[in-house]
Formats: structure tokens, sequence, C-alpha cells
């Protein structure tokens, strides 16, 4: 029966992100963009809206009189050189501002080794840039315990994240933190030529080690490659998925199993797919 | 539920920027809008992507602040994206179905859900804020975009139809 408590479940599916990751990921998309017009929307105090138009109007009418004026010598070689342009001073420099800078460009290069030992699928690599009680959230797999065979489900499925690039945390300023943008390949869409995605890790450093890396996307993400393998999958045979993937508790989206009989015959469906595929 | 004013305005950086005020606004509104996506938002789309993509378009043209109802109008975006994602895919399922697939995508889903997601996104939307929620049909009209007296209609038909759904089912 479907009735409150339905809903309810629905409304509870997946595995929520968090607010400050999508806060994080909104600064990101709307970090250097340029200024739009916004239709139909008020923004800012009534003196600025009214005042806005005047101003631009007088800035525009100031550039051209200066244009004008800084162009005359030019025009007829009479007048005097025109004027050199002053830079302000730069900032003072302080060893605090040293030491931070140097934390986040070290936290940043920790970052890509980490993502770079991903692409190598190279578990022991990713091992050592963790801490060890470091947090690691992937929806295919959890905790250090799971690494060896998690990074091998990456292998399995083709998981790439580049190009990625690494940057401080637009949300969180601290020089540990740092934010990971990547385009998500798998063997999914090189197989099928499919879209590719983009998506983010959130990255913390302290001492020299990867406390906590949050990576998220499941393999419904592979869209809008996965659909097509998964209907090949049942009809090729409507039992295997349920062999090389299972329902978190609560969830709608299936994670790999992570065991290695389980992890072979996905490589296996995977390599047959792609057979296929290629005589279709 | 629509910005207030009816000015264009020019949005600055300033106001763009993400002061603690908006996070604050951002972090109380996110678990009802998450639960609201995750309702309406077809299966193969993330609900926090539909969270996000709703709070982007919002906040590329001015701040949250700006709004009436943030969360009825943010409500509004997010049910308008899981329509277009659902007109995508059914492009997609029926691009398959050219293709030779059987499209059982239903079946491996092991879930009771998947009778809801046979219903369109705004029935389900009508669905969870009535019973769930328990706004009125007003309320709920105003954020799907129909009267109360269409909404209430819609809530019905939704019903019914699971309904239907359901004793297919039982019937085998």
């Amino acid at each position: 029966m479907i009735d409150r408590d339905e809903l309810q479940r629905l409304a509870a599916r997946g595995e929520p992100v968090g607010a400050d990751e999508v806060i994080a990921r909104l600064e990101a998309r709307l970090e250097g963009r340029p200024v739009v017009d916004a239709a139909g929307f008020r923004t800012g105090s009534a003196m600025r809206r009214t005042l806005g138009p005047a101003v631009l109007a007088a800035a525009a009418v100031l550039l051209l009189i200066g244009g004008v004026f800084m162009l005359r010598p030019t025009l007829d070689d009479s007048g005097p050189p025109p004027p050199v342009t002053m830079l302000p001073p730069p900032p003072e420099v302080t060893g605090t501002t040293i030491d931070a800078a140097e934390q986040a460009r070290g936290a940043m290069r920790l970052a890509e080794a980490y993502i770079d030992a991903l692409n190598a699928y190279d578990a022991a690599a990713v091992r050592v840039l963790l801490a060890p009680d470091a947090v690691v959230r992937d929806p295919q797999w959890e905790g250090l315990e799971e690494l060896d065979l998690g990074v091998e489900a990456n292998r399995v499925w083709g998981l790439r994240f580049e190009p990625f690039e690494c940057r401080p945390n637009p949300l969180h300023p601290e020089p540990g933190k740092v934010l990971c943008t990547y385009t998500l390949q798998t063997a999914l869409h090189r197989i099928e030529g499919a879209r590719l995605l983009q998506s983010t890790f959130d990255i913390h450093v302290s001492d020299g080690l990867i406390v906590r890396a949050y990576n998220m996307f499941y393999l419904p993400d592979m869209r809008p490659a996965f659909e097509p393998f998964h209907d090949w999958t049942l009809s090729v045979d409507r039992r295997a998925q349920s062999r090389i993937f299972y329902n978190r508790p609560g969830s709608l989206y299936w994670t790999p199993i992570l065991t290695e009989e389980a992890l072979a015959e996905a490589a296996s469906l995977l390599a047959a797919y792609e057979e296929w595929l290629s005589e279709q | 539920m629509r910005p207030r004013g009816e000015q264009v305005g020019v949005a600055s950086r300033s106001d763009r920027a993400f002061d603690e005020a908006q996070r604050q606004l951002i972090r109380e509104l996110y678990a009802p809008l998450r639960r609201f996506a995750a309702v309406v938002g077809p299966r193969e789309v993330d609900p926090d992507d539909l969270v996000q993509e709703a709070l982007y378009r919002v906040l590329r043209r001015g701040s949250l602040s700006d709004l009436d109802s943030p969360l009825a109008y943010l409500r509004a975006t997010i049910l308008n994206l899981a329509s277009n994602h659902r007109r995508r895919l059914g492009r997609h399922n029926r691009a398959l179905a050219r293709l030779g697939s059987n499209g059982t995508a239903d079946v491996a889903y092991p879930s009771d859900l998947g009778d809801l997601f046979a219903l369109s996104p705004e029935a389900r939307a009508v669905l969870y804020l009535s019973d769930v929620e328990g706004y009125s049909f007003s309320e709920i009209g105003a954020i799907v975009g129909c009267s109360a007296t269409a909404a209430r209609k819609r809530a019905s038909r939704a019903r019914s139809r699971l309904r239907g759904v359901l004793r297919q089912e039982v019937l085998g």
C-alpha cells in the first residue's frame, strides 16, 4: 500500500551530500561568472537601483572625456609625454601570510597526488596519503578497510577523474581545505561514447595527510551511459545485477558488491557488453 | 513565490557573494528542499543535483533574501527541473526501445517506491505536499502552478492511478 510512510521513504532516498557541500559546489559554480542582468528580479537597495544607471552613465561620459584627453597628444604630437601609470605598492608580506600560502599549496599538491593515485588505481599510493583515522566517503566504498577493493572497483568500472583541477575551497578558506573539480570518465562512457559529467572532491588536509576525502557519485551517475548497460544486463541475465550490485538500506541507488568474485563478474559483463555493442 | 518587485536589477558580485546569512538560509532550506527533490525527481537524477541546480538558477540572478518565499519558489523551480529531466529521459528511453531494449527498468529496483515513480513529478509533488507536509491545496497550487481545485483533482487522480497500479500488481 502506498501511504504517508512510502512517501516519506521516497523523500529520504539517496544519501544527502549535506548543505555545506551544496554551498561549496554553488560557490565553485558562481565564482568568476560575469555579472548578469536578472529579468524580473530585483536585487540590492532601492537607492542603488535608482542611482545605478545614473552612475553608469556618468562613468561612461567620464571615460569618453578621459579617452579624448589621452588621445590628444598622440594626435597632434605637440603635447607633453603621457603620464606614467603608478602601481599601488605591493601588500606587506608577513611570516603568517607565507606560512598560510605554503600550507595551501601543500594541501593542493597532496589532493592532486591523491587523485593521481586513484587514476592510477594504486591503492598503496592512495593509502600513504591518508591519515590512519581519515574519513573517506565514496558511494562505492567507505573507510580504509574497503580501500583495496574500492580501488579495484574503480579499475573495473574504468573510473578516472580527469581532467581535474584543485584549488582552495571557496567556502572554507582555511589553507588545508581543497576542492577538486573533475570530469568523470568511466568504462561505460568510453564504450558508448556518452556525454561526460563533472563533479567534485572535497578534501581536507592536516599535518601533511588527508583527513577527509569526500567524493559523491553513484553508478547511476554514469548517466546517460548507465541505463543502456542496465537494460542489456537484464536482457542477457536477469539475475546478474543482483550478483554485482546491492542497494544500501533506504537508498534506491546501487553500489558495487566489493568481493573479488563480484568485481570479476562485473568486468566480464562489461567486456561482453562492449563486444555486443560493437556488433550492433 | 515570485521574486519581490518587478524592476530589472543588476546583480553585483557583492550581491551574489555568500554572506553568512545566505549560507544559513541555504542550510535551513536544504533538508526540506532535498526531501522534495527526492520525491519529484526521476530516480536517475540525484536529488542533490536538483537542489543545487535550483539554488544556482536563483543565486546567479540575485539573493535568496530577495524572494518573498524562498522555499516555495525553490520548490517550484525543482519541480520544473524534474519535469524537464523526465521529458529528456522519456526521449532517451524511447530511443532505447528503438534499439531493441526491453526497457524493463522498474524491475531492477526492488522497491515498492517504484510504483510512485509511475506518477508524474507534479502528481508526486501534490501527494507529498498534502499527505506528508500537510499543505493546503491553495498553497500546493501555488507551487505546482495551478488552482486549488486543480491541485485537489490531481491528488485524487494520483491516488486513483496508484490504486490501479497496485490492483494490477495484486492480480498479477
